[in-house]
């Protein structure tokens, strides 16, 4: 571990905290329901009367939450006629076909739900069309339902003795109009600045200074590539001194995939490619950006419940478990590959190299910031990539891949980390309560059976869903066709994929071929569900508490502001992380690193 | 096949109402 690596973490988090603390200001008065007046108000008041919207109705949590599924579900299917539409739709200059049925679905289901996993290349499939009207989109909506649904949950604290949570158009309005819009815009036109290109021009053809001779796959009279006798494909040599350079809306879809911790990539290098990336700075800034608004949500939470401590400490625990994460990721990659030391390459960290393991990884931005925007990308349910994650060590692809499976809590997706870092300090809670013999309480709010029966469908439903979802890929022909790399490395891309999709991440080991019928459909059921089976039950804990009185605290009760309750909230997370998925583990990643080092 | 997807999708969506309905009944009977 470097000192330049440890200023770099240090210095990150400094800088989120210092940006999420104003922005925490504003946000709560965002999610105060009163009505913002004067003319930035009355766009909000237009948009009301248009869609016919009473902002004053407050909503019971049932009544809430069938509001945020049809929404969604509307999306869904918008998202997913827009790609069967597009040859037909304007801005479509490469003039790309409709996309196939199995792949519009499986991304419509992925948008909707914050995911953004990717089974198609964006420059070679999707029109700008497409890629603004129906990702750009989603990409903005499915961050404010998130935002919606942890504000909601928040006043289910704050609130005494109410029959409501507040309104879902209301929340999903002020999410987007006053939080999202704003900051995408200013962000958008910083990385245009940082060299992020915005256009709708024709793909470029540009001469390279050198000729590349490269093996091209032969085609049969469909367009199917030919295998020969043994089933490897049939090449033939070409040369080419012409590179194709995609163009593209991309600065205006970037800003928002960072901030609404969407991750879908304009292009399918994602944030590896130099006109998503182009500098040192917009990678520091696409950093700031995954992070900013869960931490400010936080604050908010503690803003809102009228402690601003309780903000502290949510945001204390997270802070802590990224810490560690990162410093593990990073430290595993500086060591480098054994099995490329074997061959005699130093890779040692000097002036001269970055040193490590490099393989999958910008030179522009070495070890420690793609470890560490490996690290907060699967922290925060964003999915956006700068370095390939199934080239990394086996265990700095374990801290990913972990990082995900612990529910996406730590910061996590715009919102949604929020709620479930919530959740997981009501199970805190009741473990302490179990521990003293005490009613367990959290913020004045007794939890009771109910809430602990929708905790537990919240902590099950995405496990549930990766483990199963995992056997039914291993066991079946179809999932063991799309593995490239056969063994312990094989299984981690598909525990990798549907823990991805579970958690509504979006980034993936990239040597998994999912952009097949039975991937689209998997990931698409394992996408929709980790979403929405999850923020059913939130819902139900945030209108359940609304409706209680808020206790004072006594000498009896359990301090949720400090250090105690910080480490009590990290162990639970933990815990409850280490116990579902360490033997998946196992079987990938941890036998990986020992057969790399044992055979080396 | 694209009136199997958006069947699919509304499908997800009604097994999710259903679950709005079953926390709902939970909450009742407590």
């Amino acid at each position: 571990m470097t000192a330049q690596a440890l200023l770099t973490t240090g210095f990150f988090v400094v800088v989120l905290i210092a940006a999420a603390y104003p922005l925490a200001i504003f946000v709560t008065r965002i999610a105060d329901v009163s009505p913002i007046r004067g003319v930035v108000g009355a766009v909000e008041r237009f948009l009301y009367r248009l869609s016919g919207v009473d902002p004053k109705q407050d909503m019971s949590w049932t009544r809430y939450a069938v509001a945020l599924l049809l929404f969604n579900a509307l999306g869904a299917v918008v998202v997913f006629a827009l790609q069967r539409l597009q040859f037909w739709l304007p801005l479509n200059p490469q003039a790309f076909v409709n996309v196939s049925s199995d792949s519009s679905f499986n991304t419509a289901v992925s948008f909707v739900t914050n995911t953004n996993w990717q089974g198609y290349a964006g420059e070679s499939t999707m029109s700008y069309f497409t890629q603004m009207v129906a990702l750009a989109v989603q990409n903005f909506l499915s961050a404010a339902t998130g935002i919606a649904v942890a504000f909601a949950l928040i006043r289910g604290f704050a609130r005494r003795s109410a029959q409501g949570i507040g309104n879902f158009w209301v929340d999903v309005t002020r999410s987007t109009v006053y939080i999202l819009l704003p900051l995408a815009t200013i962000v958008a036109v910083v990385f245009m600045g940082q060299g992020v290109i915005q256009n709708f021009d024709a793909y470029k053809d540009a001469n390279t200074v050198e000729s590349l001779t490269y093996a091209n796959p032969k085609l049969d009279a469909g367009g199917t590539p030919l295998k020969d006798a043994q089933g490897n494909p049939v090449t033939e040599p070409a040369t080419t001194q012409t590179q194709t350079l995609a163009m593209g809306p991309v600065a205006s879809q970037e800003a928002i995939k960072m901030l609404g911790t969407n991750g879908g990539g304009f292009f399918n290098a994602n944030s590896s490619h130099p006109f998503e990336n182009p500098t040192p700075l917009s990678n520091f800034i696409q950093m700031i950006s995954m992070f900013l608004i869960p931490a400010a949500l936080c604050f908010v939470f503690g803003r809102m419940v009228g402690d601003s401590r309780q903000g502290w400490a949510v945001l204390g625990a997270m802070t802590l478990i990224f810490v560690v994460m990162a410093v593990f990721a990073t430290w595993a990659e500086q060591q480098g590959n054994p099995a490329i030391a074997a061959l005699g390459v130093d890779q040692t960290h000097s002036v001269l190299q970055a040193g490590g393991n490099m393989e999958g990884k910008e030179t522009r931005f070495g070890i420690v910031t793609s470890a560490l925007f490996a690290t907060i990308t699967t922290a925060a349910s964003c999915g956006a990539i700068n370095a390939v994650h199934d080239s990394f060590t086996p265990l700095g692809g374990l801290v990913p891949m972990w990082l995900i499976e612990l529910g996406e809590v730590v910061f996590g997706g715009v919102g949604s980390g929020l709620y479930g870092m919530l959740i997981f300090a009501i199970m805190a809670v009741f473990i302490a309560g179990l521990m003293i013999g005490r009613t367990p309480e959290y913020i004045g709010k007794k939890i009771e059976s109910f809430q602990m029966k929708m905790t537990a469908i919240v902590i099950l439903v995405t496990p549930f869903l990766v483990l199963v979802g995992s056997a039914i890929a291993v066991m079946s022909e179809q999932g063991r066709l799309g593995i490239f790399n056969p063994g312990a490395h094989g299984f981690s891309e598909i525990l990798y994929a549907l823990s991805s999709a579970a958690n509504n991440n979006g980034s993936a080991f990239a040597g998994l071929s999912a952009n097949t019928p039975f991937y689209n459909s998997l990931l698409a059921v394992v996408m929709w569900f980790g979403r929405f089976a999850f923020i059913v039950p939130v819902l139900a804990i945030a209108g359940s508490l609304a409706k209680k009185k808020r206790i004072e605290p006594t000498a009896g009760t359990l301090p949720t502001h400090g250090p105690l309750f910080v480490a009590m909230l990290v162990g639970t997370v933990v815990l409850v992380g280490a116990l579902t998925y360490v033997p998946a583990l196992a079987l990938g990643p941890v036998i990986e690193h020992l057969q790399l080092h044992a055979i080396h | 096949m694209d009136i199997v997807y958006v069947g699919l999708i509304v499908g997800f969506l009604l097994l999710t109402l259903a679950l709005v309905a079953g926390c709902a009944a939970l909450e009742r009977k407590k």
